[in-house]
């Protein structure tokens, strides 16, 4: 039992530390970088980007290679970019009355524009097993809270359940049954997305992959279902989906399929477009899509790079692209001296507790094997059973290993 | 001899026990009110709302309840023991060291188990009345780390309170602080789930400090 006890104070305390140490780390040397702001200009077809104010403010243009090309001031940057800086534009009379064949006023920059974003974490959650749905054509034509949430039953079917009285809405649920069985719909939900909210002009209800990776659009109209079957090539296995409800009405929503290949939905016809913005895992990159009435900039924060890629509005065809890869920081450097591994329990990418070793580092050795050599010094004249096991743990966890060492050495 | 040894535990142990059940179920209680007093105001239809769209359970108020009650008993139980050396006395009892020390635990972890039951069961049968499984099941879920939590801290205080040297209860309360933080790290629901098995096997294996105080103990590291 005082084996035990040893060993498991010891292990409890390399754990901790292996977990406590590099957070602390983190907070007394915070290691975050400012992406630029970057948007294309419809002027001069390039991205214009605009450092952050602690890497001095510059604005400039890049090229086809990623190479600054131009410098701009914040004025030049105004006129580059009047789908965002109309206000100023307009105040100083510099508003042009078109770009590009397309007659620009205020209203149309406005009623053109939104943006999109997906994080990791929102997807890699876990979700409530039930699922709030609205009205999509209210009676009194603005939008209203839920009253009635569905739920899969045994895997096979579909359940309403009324949300005043907490009871199964058996006439919806029989409606909901047969639409969702004649459309063909393979239980479970693969992902289902909507947007629960009545602060949207309008609700398009769910997006929903069923387990084969078929899309549908699911929506309650008067009550009663509504449900189309959206068609695509068999090679596209849906993933992810997300529901837009944008004041332009032009798409439906996004798709992610099972080979990171992003689409859009267009509202007319059930149009699927793939759109040539390269591998993105929605589950592991932050995507974010500012579109206006000229483009759209796709912007994705990737696991060594942020990348943008600026789309045509019209017809999605590729703009260009531009890639910054993320610097190694200095006391990210030191650190990998210092810690041979990292523990976390959480991360930016999900909201769930589990233990994640990571930054494996092979240049901590050179710190291990001091803290392995002072180790046998201390423990000098103590038998080869504690003495070696303690080197060993030491050459392996490193500092981890060596401070739990020390403090119970005795 | 078992018998006696449970209640020689419980007369230590009783009043804490007491207070923690009344304390717990009171804010229990409260965390009910608080809901029902949303549904009066606001209609049920928004507490469904909050529920699933802003990720709130109503029963942050119990969030630390159970480690302070794990605490709380474990001080009420193993400081006599400390106190004027009475574990001496304890431990020259003629029955085997290691089951004593079993029996000591055994009782404040069941101590605890009522108490924690009750908690769940408050929020448990309340919410079914006004919610589906499925989310009285995440309410729950999202409640059982902290449950676990307190074991956590009364398996810890134990083993702080019958170690006898400052230097190791130091090491300890250290270890322990640390380990509490991680249960609350994720505020997301049912954010524990994946973990839970690992969690009871810990919890398990915390057990152990507390027979590696009572060796040091008869060791004579005071």
């Amino acid at each position: 039992m005082k084996k035990a006890y040893s060993i498991f104070l010891i292990a409890a305390g390399i754990i901790i530390l292996s977990w406590f140490l590099p957070w602390l780390y983190s907070i007394i040397f915070p290691a975050s970088v400012n992406d630029p702001f970057i948007a294309w200009s419809p002027v001069n077809d390039s991205f214009i980007v605009s450092e952050p104010a602690e890497k001095g403010g510059a604005i400039y243009a890049v090229d086809e290679l990623g190479e600054a090309s131009r410098k701009y001031s914040k004025e030049d940057r105004d006129s580059l970019l009047p789908q965002i800086y109309f206000n100023q534009l307009v105040a100083h009379d510099k508003l042009p009355d078109s770009i590009d064949g397309k007659e620009i006023t205020i209203p149309a920059l406005k009623h053109s524009q939104w943006v999109f974003s997906s994080l990791p974490r929102d997807l890699n959650k876990v979700g409530a097993k039930v699922y709030l749905m609205m009205e999509s054509m209210p009676a009194r034509f603005e939008l209203e809270d839920p009253e009635v949430v569905f739920r899969i039953k045994d895997n096979s079917r579909i359940e309403f359940i009324d949300i005043a009285t907490n009871t199964v809405n058996a006439n919806k649920t029989k409606r909901f049954n047969e639409i969702f069985t004649r459309n063909g719909f393979k239980y479970p939900i693969k992902s289902a997305s909507a947007d629960i909210t009545t602060r949207k002009p309008y609700d398009e209800g769910y997006l929903m992959a069923d387990d084969n990776g078929e899309i549908y659009h699911v929506k309650m109209q008067a009550g009663r279902p509504f449900m189309v079957k959206i068609n695509k090539p068999d090679s596209i296995i849906a993933r992810h989906l997300f529901i837009m409800e944008e004041s332009d009405a032009r798409q439906l929503g996004i798709v992610s399929d099972e080979n990171h290949n992003m689409y859009v939905i267009e509202k007319d016809g059930y149009k699927l477009i793939q759109l040539p913005v390269g591998k993105i895992d929605p589950e592991k990159s932050k995507l974010s899509i500012v579109k206006n009435m000229f483009n759209w900039v796709v912007k994705i924060n990737d696991d060594n790079a942020t990348r943008w890629i600026a789309l045509d509005s019209d017809d999605y065809s590729l703009l260009g692209q531009y890639s910054l890869p993320y610097p190694t920081l200095a006391v990210e450097t030191a650190a990998s001296y210092i810690f041979p591994f990292e523990l976390t329990f959480t991360s930016v990418s999900d909201c769930v507790a589990k233990p994640r070793l990571s930054g494996f580092s092979i240049n901590a050795i050179y710190l291990n094997i001091i803290l392995a050599v002072i180790m046998l010094l201390l423990l000098k004249g103590r038998s080869s059973k504690i003495l070696i096991p303690s080197a060993a743990a030491t050459l392996i966890f490193g500092i981890f290993a060596f401070i739990p060492l020390i403090l119970t050495k005795e | 001899m078992v018998k006696a040894l449970f209640f020689k535990e419980w007369i230590k142990t009783r009043g804490v026990f007491l207070i923690s059940l009344i304390a717990i179920a009171a804010v229990s209680a409260y965390a009910v009110l608080m809901m029902s007093r949303l549904i009066q105001l606001k209609g049920v239809e928004h507490l469904w709302l909050i529920m699933m769209l802003k990720d709130n359970s109503f029963v942050d108020t119990l969030k630390y309840l159970p480690a302070i009650a794990g605490i709380a008993l474990a001080i009420a139980q193993m400081a006599p023991e400390m106190a004027q050396k009475r574990l001496k006395l304890t431990l020259h009892l003629p029955y085997p060291q290691n089951a004593l020390v079993a029996i000591m635990l055994c009782t404040g972890m069941v101590e605890l188990l009522v108490i924690y039951a009750l908690q769940l069961a408050i929020i448990g049968i309340y919410d079914s009345t006004i919610l589906p499984v499925e989310l009285v099941t995440r309410v729950l879920l999202t409640m059982v780390p902290w449950s676990l939590a307190g074991f956590t801290a009364y398996l810890f205080t134990c083993s702080i309170c019958l170690e006898g040297t400052w230097k190791r209860r130091i090491i300890l309360s250290l270890i322990g602080l640390a380990v509490m933080f991680i249960y609350y790290l994720q505020p997301a629901l049912e954010a524990y789930n994946g973990m839970l098995a690992l969690i009871i096997i810990f919890i398990c294996l915390t057990a152990i400090l507390s027979f590696g105080s009572i060796i040091r103990f008869k060791e004579g590291r005071q």
